[in-house]
């Protein structure tokens, strides 16, 4: 799924360069998501991708005049926190990094955000959750919790009509919901059977 | 839709999640929807619960991800870190001077100390301590809130009690990642260890080792000063610097480094850096308590970096050997490399 990603001013990277303050907050509010997004279709955790992220923010600011100039900003930050990533928080063995991931691979929203789970019982609700919706409720929640999208912009992004999309959402939410907190309850239930019977002894 | 159109008070949890600035709020890209529904929950509406389950449900489907501003605050506090003017932390690398030896020592003490002054102030100095077993990792809070995570075959411990404004003490052996809380009066909290140094701090998070001979802390927030013996000069760190002490010479050296490298452990890596086969196999040994032996003529001087995970100690000999064409084997209880 392309994902609109938002245009980024020539101006801020001049700005970063000369150590401007309010140029590295506006980059850092442009790209935070895109670059999270990216940390973890990459396998990791969303806060060791933030961590990384502002590593990466903070050595770009140390640099400041001595950056190079840049064309392509959104592509010159993907590759600092690609090797910011494997070179300082890789979970996998160094010397056998690059076999692991094929590049240009994106697995699906439902693979990637089941993996972004840490609780293993939240894992197996959530896929079982997702794989009861559409492909069409599946992209708008992937867009709209995802990819941060708010609903007129997906109307627009996919063409369908507000409303529509406020339904199609809805339903997919009832859904997602219910499973969720079935499962919940039900891991509850023995628990309140120990405390009823302890309370009768 | 805008704020004060809905009455956000009948909202079911469904209704928050289709609310763009109640997505905007959790997103943390909204100043003005973050001041809204913060003030919103301090009111305890009713639905309040529906409200915490579209948090919940929101965290999930985001992919937990933490808010931007509040991660830009945290880049922000970073960068005021390292262009701090403010007066730096002492770090005083000497010899211990701690009050009390533990062991049979402190038994002996506390027995004099109770019939002297009674229960209660025994109770209040007694030493708590923790202890992590090789391959195990403990996280401890202490009475002032700040934290210690232990890795393999690590011990911490302090007073039982902590008068507040009284000085913090604890006593490291092994390897910590401390996570310190400044105080509003400046309280030092200081490490000793049983046969190195002494690192003083008020507010920071850094990593200390104290293993046999090696004695050393990175650091990677706040600022601190080390001092090491009366021969060796003061040195100011600032995070991304570790100081190591020698052994040999009792010196006192500084030099930059990746800080995430060196707390690894707390992601389940191991980090190589710039060592020679003969440290590599050291900090295995010390990490899973195993013994390797190797023919020091096949060790050589070359230094190599890198992460391997902290899963067995198999998988990573094996990867030390393939790097070094070296071969391992088995000999009882140790591990055997050569050619």
């Amino acid at each position: 799924m392309p994902s609109p990603v938002p245009e980024i001013p020539p101006s801020l990277w001049e700005g970063l360069r000369n150590r401007d303050d309010s140029s590295l907050s506006e980059l850092y509010r442009l790209t935070y998501n895109d670059l999270l997004n990216f940390g973890i279709y990459f396998g990791f955790s969303a806060t060791v991708a933030k961590d990384a992220i502002n590593q990466v923010f903070l050595e770009l600011w140390e640099r400041g005049e001595k950056l190079p100039v840049v064309s392509n900003v959104r592509s010159y930050l993907i590759t600092a926190l690609r090797r910011k990533l494997l070179k300082d928080f890789n979970r996998e063995d160094r010397f056998t990094e690059l076999t692991g991931r094929e590049p240009g691979y994106e697995p699906p929203y439902e693979e990637v955000i089941v993996q972004a789970q840490e609780q293993q019982h939240l894992q197996q609700t959530l896929q079982q959750a997702l794989s009861q919706l559409t492909p069409r409720q599946r992209q708008l929640i992937e867009l709209r919790f995802f990819r941060n999208q708010g609903n007129e912009e997906i109307a627009e992004a996919t063409g369908m009509n507000i409303n529509t999309v406020y339904n199609t959402l809805s339903s997919a939410l009832k859904l997602l919901r219910q499973t969720l907190n079935r499962k919940e309850k039900r891991s509850l239930v023995p628990l309140w059977l120990l405390i009823f019977s302890l309370l009768g002894l | 839709m805008s704020m004060n159109a809905m009455n956000h008070d009948l909202y079911t949890a469904d209704d928050f999640l289709l609310d763009d600035s109640f997505v905007a709020y959790r997103q943390g890209t909204d100043p003005a929807a973050t001041a809204y529904w913060t003030e919103w929950q301090r009111r305890k509406p009713g639905n309040l619960p529906a409200f915490r389950e579209a948090e919940r449900l929101h965290s999930v489907l985001s992919g937990h991800k933490p808010g931007l501003e509040a991660s830009l605050q945290e880049l922000k506090t970073l960068l005021a870190d390292r262009q701090a003017d403010t007066a730096p932390t002492i770090v005083d690398f000497q010899p211990v001077r701690t009050r009390f030896q533990t062991g049979w020592w402190v038994a002996a003490a506390s027995i004099l100390v109770m019939l002297g002054l009674g229960g209660y102030w025994l109770w209040q100095n007694q030493t708590v301590s923790y202890q992590t077993d090789y391959g195990q990792q403990k996280t401890i809070t202490l009475p002032d809130g700040s934290t210690v995570t232990l890795n393999s075959h690590s011990e911490l411990s302090h007073r039982r009690h902590w008068a507040s404004g009284a000085n913090r003490d604890v006593t490291l052996t092994g390897e910590g990642f401390f996570s310190v809380r400044h105080l509003e009066v400046n309280v030092p909290f200081r490490v000793h260890s049983k046969n190195a140094f002494t690192v003083e701090v008020l507010g920071t998070e850094f990593t200390m080792t104290s293993r046999s001979d090696l004695n050393r802390v990175v650091l990677n927030r706040g600022k601190v000063q080390v001092s090491g013996s009366d021969s060796s000069p003061a040195l100011t760190l600032v995070p991304g610097q570790l100081a190591e002490l020698d052994p040999a010479t009792g010196q006192l050296t500084s030099r930059e480094v990746s800080a995430e490298r060196y707390n690894g452990w707390l992601r389940n890596q191991l980090v190589f850096d710039e060592v020679t086969l003969p440290e590599a196999v050291r900090q295995v040994e010390e990490q899973f308590g195993i013994d390797v032996r190797f023919d020091s003529a096949t060790a050589g001087s070359r230094r190599f970096s890198g992460i391997l995970p902290l899963k067995d100690p198999d998988k990573v000999l094996n990867t030390l050997a393939v790097y070094h064409q070296l071969k391992i084997t088995r000999q009882g209880d140790a591990y055997l490399l050569n050619r």
